[in-house]
């Protein structure tokens, strides 16, 4: 099998994925929409561009599973933003998915693995 | 659950609050962006450009966040809704042309199943139908009809292995049925044995089944009566079991009221009486050997009709050995022996199902039409899609309102086709005289609604998915760069077999119209043979009523003689009567039959003699009826019974057994045996062949003797008029009333309403079918200008080129014709091979006209060509008229 792989072009997102991606960034604090974005590029190394038209969405669909909150708050720049913070059921969401996934990793590159 | 609690919330709270919160946090995201640029050594303006530019369409993300907390696909049902009504508002001649199309198609289909669910797959009301079974003793030859079988016979046949019980049916009757406070009334009774409720396996609503003791001769008179009958005379009132009725004139005592649906042997009794073999118009001495009774029978599980029928055989071979003087002891007889639902339905079947077939053609053309105008729409509206698309609708929800569009235009048609289907069961049961089993459980109940609720829905999302399909493919973006310089075309069609999708969506009328058009012309012809057949007599200004004298009061023939006798004078001297005669049987009417042989012929034995119209009149029954003497003469008012016995016979009867007649030596003045053989009459006179047992039926040997010496318990009077026949039927009625007070009369017609009522079955499936090829060829037609207005459209540029490089009109108006010839010729032979296979399930329904006839064919095809090429003309001219300067600019 050949190679088809672009490498300029930017990774889309799988289906469902976005939703565990900001759980786990909101891991490490509270963070506001655009600061999430921020951190999901340079952590992905790049691959990964969130657009604005499914962060958003993603985000209030988050809210409404009450998983995450939002709340006004002031950023260290002295700018109001709007941070995202996880709640206890968004931990606890988060953890699931991360091991649902770590199998799902596991059983792909199983498959996928060139054979020894 | 939590999801829609917090949904909830968000409406209750108020959307602007939270709106106003996404607003401001996409501001501030723009912000955050604009001052990270400015970090990296923008200017300020570039800055905020170069964040907006990454943001990304501000309305867009805004629509879509909100979108999570919006019940969004019932909010976007209604909007695509009130979107869809505007759409219709705005062109109502197209959303009316739908729902009536439509409503035709539905409709038809609706009324149709109905109709065939009652009277074919509604199981009869009898206990496991499957395994009721009528027996009849087949006719000795080819071509003869079945018989009945005598008493003796039918004792012989009781102890079977076959049948857990076997009953009879003798030939009905109708009688004048008085009760205490209530004018006499003439109904239908049929004799039946005891056991006949425990073969059907049906109970008395009220009251008690018959006993056997009731059967036996002597036994007390017992009468069962019809539910319809019970609340119509009775009141529904429960004392009935017990009542007394005179039933002519005889007193019975009702035992029980059958239920509501209760059919037996046929639609329209009311009254059940026992001992079937006592029949009133045979002398007692004969009860035991006049062949007139039918069995009933009930086979045992797991024995198979072609068991129980050479049981059935074998029995008859022993009776007709051991009484071989009986008329139905044929040594060779095969049984009759078949379920009693397909003798009372079987030839329903085909003419039902056939026009089921043909209601269902109907819908499919109606869908073609329909798929074909969306899709011209879809095409006009592709500037539409592509804006909505452009402006970020999504493919799904384009798809979503298409289907809006075709549903709730398909459920309006299904609400206007359920109401035709109404009107359309109300006529077919209750105008057209065709006599339906189970009419009255023909309507249109809720099971049939949601029948008609789900064809409407399912034929909406095929015409809505039909169009989205297309428009959904193509790149829409592409289209609005292009501004549409191929106006409406959408995308490349895909071709199916060098057919784009249309011109298969009109090809696929032209067949099926093609179909229904045979059809209905192989009707039409073969009602136009029924109707121009020469029924022998003369039927107009003829008015008949059917007179049942009762047995009690009138129990000798000399009384019989003098009711007739008087009543054919006292009719005769009504002014504007020119004739009046009274006869046992009229045209169309059951007659009965008889063995006959010539007395100087070697003795045939009474089974193997041919059979003959038996028929009692007066004498100026041929004169009333116009049917020409040929020889001899008419009976006299001295042909009484103190004359010698004489009779006349019809010429198909004097070539039976004189093959020279005409020539050779004639009938007149020899002598003929009757029935059992004891009787010699002598042939004083020939007449004409008439039709005395319908239209339809060829004419057979008729053997007619004189009232005076036969006189008849029940029979029909017919009277010529000079004016309209109805308008005598009520003096005629006093005249009965004058001679007798307690007589009734029923039946009371015109002649050509009986003929007319005998076609009843072929003129309502010739309506039918005509109607339906009707709306088929037009909606076909409809289609294929249609699609030629559309090419011509889409080939305006083209066919300018072609004109500006000087081709004539004529060469334009070639090249468009041809195209739509191509779809017309093909349809039609597609059509064609169709109907050559699907008419020959008509066969049964034809009369004198084969299945395959070319004429019809080749007529059709002419028709079709002719019509279908005006349709593309339309267009066509159109084309020529192009100004190649306004084409190319």
């Amino acid at each position: 099998m050949s190679t088809v792989e672009r490498q300029n072009e930017p990774l889309e997102l799988l289906q469902g994925t976005l939703d565990v991606l900001i759980l786990r960034s909101l891991r490490l604090g509270p963070n506001h929409a655009y600061g999430i974005s921020q951190l999901l590029r340079t952590q992905s190394g790049d691959e990964f561009t969130i657009e604005n038209g499914t962060l958003y969405p993603a985000l209030q669909r988050l809210l409404q599973r009450e998983w995450i909150e939002a709340e006004w708050k002031t950023s260290p720049k002295a700018r109001r933003a709007r941070y995202y913070r996880l709640t206890p059921s968004g931990r606890k969401q988060l953890l699931e998915a991360t091991s649902k996934w770590n199998r799902f990793v596991q059983a792909m590159s199983r498959i996928l693995a060139p054979e020894a | 659950m939590q999801e829609w609690w917090s949904k909830l919330k968000v409406a209750l709270s108020g959307r602007g609050r939270a709106s106003a919160d996404l607003r401001e946090e996409l501001e501030a995201h723009l912000e955050m962006q604009a001052e990270d640029n400015r970090a990296r050594g923008m200017q300020k303006e570039e800055a905020r450009r170069a964040a907006r530019r990454l943001f990304g369409n501000t309305t867009l993300i805004l629509e879509s966040a909100q979108e999570a907390w919006t019940f969004s696909s019932l909010e976007n049902l209604i909007k695509d809704v009130a979107y869809a009504i505007r759409m219709a508002r705005k062109s109502p001649g197209f959303a009316v042309v739908a729902i009536l199309t439509l409503a035709i198609g539905i409709g038809g289909i609706t009324a149709m199943y109905t109709v065939i669910e009652a009277v074919l797959l509604k199981p009869f009301p009898f206990h496991d139908p499957d395994h009721v079974v009528r027996v009849l003793v087949g006719g000795s030859r080819r071509g003869q009809p079945d018989l009945g079988f005598t008493l003796i016979h039918y004792r012989e046949m009781q102890n079977t292995h076959s049948f857990a019980g076997f009953g009879a049916l003798g030939i009905p009757e109708t009688v004048t049925l008085s009760a205490r406070g209530g004018e006499p009334a003439a109904v239908r009774e049929a004799r039946v044995s005891a056991n006949f409720l425990d073969i059907l396996g049906v109970q008395p609503v009220i009251g008690r089944a018959f006993l056997p003791e009731e059967d036996r001769s002597g036994g007390p008179n017992v009468a069962l009566i019809s539910y319809g009958l019970w609340r119509r005379r009775f009141g529904g009132s429960p004392k009935i079991a017990g009542a007394t009725i005179s039933l002519d004139d005889a007193s019975y005592t009702v035992v029980g009221v059958l239920p509501r649906q209760f059919e037996y042997p046929w639609s329209g009794y009311d009254v059940w009486v026992t001992r079937p073999w006592e029949w009133a118009e045979i002398p007692r001495t004969a009860w035991d050997r006049v062949p007139d009774l039918s069995g009933v029978a009930r086979l045992r599980p797991g024995v198979s009709l072609e068991q129980a029928r050479s049981e059935l055989n074998v029995l008859s071979r022993q009776y007709a050995l051991a009484y071989p003087g009986m008329p139905d002891a044929i040594p060779s007889a095969r049984m009759r022996v078949n379920r009693l639902e397909d003798d009372m339905i079987g030839h329903f079947r085909p003419l039902l199902w056939m026009l089921f077939g043909a209601v269902g053609f109907v819908l499919l053309i109606v869908c073609a039409n329909l798929a074909g105008l969306l899709l011209a729409r879809s095409a006009a509206r592709f500037r539409e899609f592509s804006l909505r698309a452009a402006l970020g609708a999504s493919r799904r929800r384009i798809v979503q309102q298409l289907l809006a569009e075709s549903i709730g235009l398909s459920l309006l048609g299904g609400t206007a086709g359920v109401l035709l289907a109404k009107f359309m069961v109300t006529a077919m049961t209750h105008l057209a005289p065709i006599n339906l089993p189970q009419a009255d459980e023909i309507h249109l109940d809720g099971q049939i609604l949601a029948l008609a609720a789900v064809v409407s829905i399912v034929v909406g999302i095929v015409l809505g998915l039909l169009p989205s399909r297309r428009i959904s493919r193509p790149n829409l973006a592409a289209f609005l760069r292009e501004q549409g310089a191929s106006a409406g075309r959408g995308s490349p069609s895909r071709h199916y077999l060098g057919f784009t999708f249309r011109s298969a969506l009109v090809i696929s009328q032209v067949t099926l119209s093609v179909v229904l058009l045979v059809a209905a012309t192989l009707m039409m012809k073969s009602f136009v043979h029924l109707h121009d057949i020469d029924p022998g007599f003369q039927p107009a200004h003829l008015l008949t009523m059917k007179i049942a004298l009762p047995t009690v009061r009138y129990d000798s023939d000399q009384k019989k003689r003098a009711f007739w006798d008087e009543l054919v004078q006292r009719v005769g001297a009504l002014p504007g009567v020119l004739g009046t005669s009274v006869a046992r049987s009229l045209p169309t009417t059951v007659a009965d039959l008889t063995p006959f042989q010539p007395a100087d012929r070697p003795r045939l034995r009474l089974s193997e003699r041919p059979l003959a119209d038996l028929q009692v009149v007066t004498p100026g029954y041929f004169r009333t009826l116009g049917i020409p003497l040929i020889r001899g003469r008419q009976f006299t008012i001295h042909d009484d019974d103190s004359a010698a016995p004489v009779a006349i016979i019809n010429e198909a009867l004097a070539r039976r057994f004189w093959p020279e007649y005409p020539g050779g030596q004639t009938p007149i003045s020899r002598s003929i045996l009757l029935g059992r053989g004891q009787v010699s009459l002598n042939i004083v006179g020939i007449v004409a062949d008439a039709h005395e047992d319908g239209l339809a039926v060829e004419t057979k040997p008729e053997l007619y003797l004189p009232s005076d010496q036969w006189p008849p318990q029940t029979a029909y009077l017919a009277a010529r008029t000079v004016s309209a026949p109805e308008d005598l039927a009520n003096s005629v009625r006093r005249e009965v009333s004058a001679i007798d007070s307690g007589q009734s009369v029923s039946d009371v017609r015109t002649m050509t309403q009986l003929l007319s009522a005998s076609l009843g079955v072929p003129r309502l499936t010739l309506v039918l079918l005509t109607s339906f090829a009707g709306v088929a060829i037009l909606l076909a037609m409809l289609g294929i200008y249609g699609v030629i207005s559309f090419l011509v459209v889409e080939r305006t540029q083209e066919f300018g080129i072609r004109q500006a490089l000087g081709a004539q009109p004529k060469d334009i108006l070639h090249a468009v014709l041809g195209q739509g010839l191509r779809l017309l010729v093909t349809g039609l032979a597609i059509g064609i091979i169709g109907a050559l296979a699907l008419t020959r399930v008509m066969k049964s329904l034809l009369f004198h006209v084969s299945a395959s006839d070319p004429w019809a064919f080749i007529g059709i095809s002419a028709f079709f060509l002719a019509v279908g090429l005006l349709a593309c003309y339309v267009p066509a001219r159109r084309a020529t008229r192009i100004d190649p300067g306004v084409a190319l600019r």
